[in-house]
């Protein structure tokens, strides 16, 4: 062969070699990318409580002083903590157990127990943690041939502390238990995964340590794959503890933390990646400033209103009912608006009770008394009515005093007027008033709920006729209307 | 001169229209001001749990406000209370047992009285002071505050004078040790033996605090069916049950989570199990914990109960029924129409 020939085929042979060399290390550099569309969500956004019993706690008291400056941890405040958070305090591996009952002040909350021996001492851990699932949605840029994706959680520097079950500053913890990683349920050439792997402070990028929780999967990969929870699954972490505040943390301020989501290939070489910034903030800051009260407001009803299916004959006030002159053949109706409004999760009762019968000028009816100078309490249509059993009260040889309901919106009432079972027939269903005279009698709820009410109200209606027997003259009793929140 | 007659028409107009809304503006404040009731009390807290150690003392803060119109005439008392051993509603006793609470609020005088005015806001202080040889145990009290108009109420003839009392309850655990000596127990699960295929089974528990003071239920249930199977699960939603007392324990589905957010709607006071047709047994197991402090100690009951169409059954009965009168009816008919 020619030499001019032969240099021609090794230039051209050492030429195409080069291609192939060049090409190599394009694809290499080409290789590398960001995952797109990537996300990470707390199902939990909450900062855990890390803080530290001030001096001055006792055994078996159940108010908790904590410090609010010049310490390690950086929970300085109560605002973190709402009612029904389970908070552990100690030291070391003992931490004793307790329920927030109240957060107010802010150096200050109470428990539901008292502190226990061992759990009081200046300085130990108050701790409440918050955690949740974490879900990480990402796009691949490159199709990677078994390979893995990897969610790396930022982590203190000590193994030991990073794994403890106690929250950390500025970082994840691990829990103290294995957490649970979901991977996506694809199971085909593309994409096969096994199930998920996690590890405690695992990885360090950067100076910075990292948890670690890994997706592997066998298959060839693709490019563009979306694991979104709609095409593909996301990848769901489960029961991470979330950060305490950070160092300078600025309440109602959220900590961000860099995340990374990697993807690997099969020799655990980072091909593409990606930074995401996740925030964690008190969710607490706006409820901390609602106070659990209950409300209850008593209101007159003017005359010729309608309610209980009549129309009053007199017009109340607030604090009186006056009948004024009585007919001894025609019932005097008259009416009060009664409102409770509360934010205690329980809920609340109205209860009433009167002091005695109407007795004249205020004087003592015993039992229930059927004198001259007692407007007794109605025995009913019926003959059956009682401070708890109801029965019609609507025809006038029926003399005495009772009252119905007329229930506007609250949650439950016992009855009300046109109640048609038992004793009565639903135009005008009564009771007597609970009498304390008589026996003692206890206070009859009225009106209540086992839940928040905002503005439930009732109209309480009286009745009153006396008998021909009654002496001339002005009767009285007095009656009690008392509202509380259920517990 | 048509010009100028226009400008001021529209003037006019104008100034009308200012007047009639002023009008308005006047007219309605006045009744805005009528709205607000004559007696409108609110107290922070409601209910309020504190656990001492004999030897100790505590003073117990409750805000008192008045929002209605009229200046108020406010007593002070308190008393004891038990639970209704259902709901937690607290069932007032007219006195009290606690030796050991007193008022100490400055505003008041020696009877416990004080004037609240319409718009006022007045913290007021109970101090609880335990000697070191109190016995132990739990006291559940309601704080009362009774209040009437602050002006002799005239009633004109016969009539009834009414008071408005509003209670904040607070629960007072005398305690050496400081642990939580709750101890819940399941004292009932109420439902029927044997269920409607057609309707929802229904499971009611009751639970009962044997302990020394009140603690949170905490449990969890589930429903099964005979081939074990878990068809539903629960969660005991974390009701307080006081010391020597019984609650009707409420449930919450074991998908929610139970926090500040939970709708209130979610929280059901039984355990209902709905789908459009059941049959078979089905097993109801119920655990709860002695306290919120040991979740892990804990007790469980099982329940089975069978679900049988008995309801098809006795529509298909009562068609029969129908089916057979009618086809008695019909021959007795056919005949008379034969012979005659």
């Amino acid at each position: 062969m020619h030499l001019t020939t032969r240099l021609k085929t090794l230039t051209i042979f050492f030429l195409v070699l080069a291609m192939f060399g060049l090409t190599g290390v394009v694809r290499h550099r080409t290789k590398s990318a960001s995952l797109t569309t990537a996300s990470v969500t707390l199902s939990n956004p909450r900062l855990s409580f890390r803080g530290a019993l001030n001096t001055g706690n006792s055994v078996g008291s159940s108010v908790v002083a904590i410090k609010t400056s010049g310490i390690g941890h950086t929970s300085l405040s109560t605002a973190q903590l709402v009612q029904g958070d389970t908070v552990l305090i100690g030291n070391g591996a003992s931490l004793g157990s307790y329920t927030v009952a109240a957060t107010n002040p802010a150096a200050e909350f109470t428990l539901s127990a008292g502190l226990a021996s061992g759990d009081v001492e200046e300085d130990d851990d108050v701790v409440a943690t918050q955690s949740g699932t974490l879900i990480a949605r990402f796009t691949t840029a490159n199709a990677v041939a078994n390979g893995r994706f990897r969610v790396l959680i930022p982590s203190v520097a000590s193994d030991t502390d990073a794994a403890d079950g106690i929250p950390d500053s500025d970082n994840f913890d691990f829990s103290n238990s294995a957490p649970t990683v979901t991977c996506p349920s694809n199971a085909d050439t593309t994409y096969d995964f096994v199930t998920g792997t996690a590890t405690a402070s695992a990885i360090t990028v950067s100076g910075q340590d990292y948890h670690s929780y890994e997706c592997a999967y066998s298959g060839t990969g693709a490019v563009g794959s979306p694991f979104d929870g709609s095409t593909n699954d996301y990848i769901l972490i489960s029961n991470i503890i979330n950060p305490a505040p950070a160092s300078g943390h600025s309440t109602g301020t959220a900590d961000s933390h860099a995340l990374i989501i990697q993807h690997l290939d099969s020799s655990f070489a980072v091909q593409d990646d990606v930074g995401i910034a996740v925030g964690v903030i008190e969710a607490v800051k706006v409820t901390a400033t609602v106070d659990p009260t209950i409300s209850f407001s008593i209101a007159g009803v003017a005359s010729s209103t309608s309610t209980c299916g009549v129309s009053t004959d007199v017009t109340t006030t607030a604090a009186a009912v006056p009948f004024g002159s009585l007919s001894l053949s025609a019932f005097i109706n008259a009416a009060q608006t009664l409102t409770v409004s509360t934010n205690a999760v329980n809920g609340y009762a109205v209860t009433t009770v009167a002091n005695d019968q109407l007795g004249l000028n205020g004087g003592t009816c015993t039992g229930d008394a059927t004198t001259a100078s007692c407007i007794r309490d109605s025995a009913g249509d019926n003959s059956l009515m009682s401070h708890t059993t109801s029965d019609e009260f609507n025809n006038t040889a029926t003399k005495g005093f009772g009252y119905s309901i007329h229930n506007a919106d609250a949650n439950t009432v016992p009855f009300q007027y046109t109640t048609a079972t038992g004793n009565c027939s639903g135009t005008f269903c009564a009771r007597q008033f609970a009498d304390t005279e008589d026996s003692a009698q206890a206070a009859q709820t009225i009106f209540s709920s086992s839940t928040v009410a905002d503005s439930e109200n009732i109209n309480i209606c009286y009745r009153i006729i006396p008998t021909v027997t009654n002496s001339a003259g002005d009767y009285e009793n007095y009656v009690t209307y008392t509202a509380t929140a259920t517990f | 001169m048509l010009k100028k007659f226009a400008t001021n028409s529209r003037s006019a107009v104008i100034i009308s229209w200012l007047i009639i809304a002023a009008g308005f503006l006047l007219i309605s404040n006045p009744a805005l001001a009528q709205n607000k009731p004559p007696i409108d009390l609110k107290i922070t807290p409601p209910t309020y749990y504190v656990a001492i150690e004999p030897g100790k003392s505590y003073t117990h803060r409750v805000t008192l406000e008045q929002e209605g119109s009229l200046p108020l005439l406010i007593s002070a008392s308190f008393v004891d209370f038990k639970s209704d051993g259902i709901s937690g509603q607290p069932v007032l006793d007219t006195a009290a047992s606690f030796p050991y609470l007193r008022f100490i609020s400055p505003e008041a005088n020696d009877q416990g009285q004080f004037t609240l005015n319409p718009g006022q806001k007045q913290q007021l202080a109970f101090k609880i002071e335990i000697p070191n040889d109190a016995h132990e145990g739990e006291f559940p009290l309601t704080l009362l505050f009774s209040a009437r108009p602050n002006s002799e109420v005239i009633v004109g003839g016969s009539g009834s004078q009414v008071s408005a009392t509003i209670g904040s309850n607070l629960i007072v655990n005398l305690n050496r040790l400081g642990h939580d000596r709750g101890d819940l127990q399941i004292e009932d699960v109420k439902t029927t033996l044997i269920h409607d295929s057609l309707f929802p089974l229904s499971f009611t528990a009751l639970a009962r605090n044997e302990g020394q003071n009140a603690t949170t239920a905490t449990g969890s249930a589930q429903i099964t069916d005979y081939q074990g199977n878990i068809l539903a699960e629960y969660q005991v939603y974390p009701d307080m049950i006081l010391a020597d007392s019984q609650r009707q324990l409420r449930s919450v589905s074991g998908e929610i989570i139970i926090d500040k957010n939970l709708d209130p709607t979610q929280i059901s006071k039984h355990f209902l199990y709905d789908q459009p047709f059941l049959i078979g047994p089905y097993t109801f197991s119920l655990t709860l914990s002695k306290n919120g402090q040991y979740p892990d100690s804990s007790t469980t009951i099982t329940k089975t109960v069978w679900v049988l169409p008995y309801s098809v059954g006795a529509i298909f009965l009562i068609l029969l029924g129908f089916y057979t009168t009618y086809q008695i009816w019909f021959r007795k008919f056919s005949k008379k129409q034969f012979w005659s």
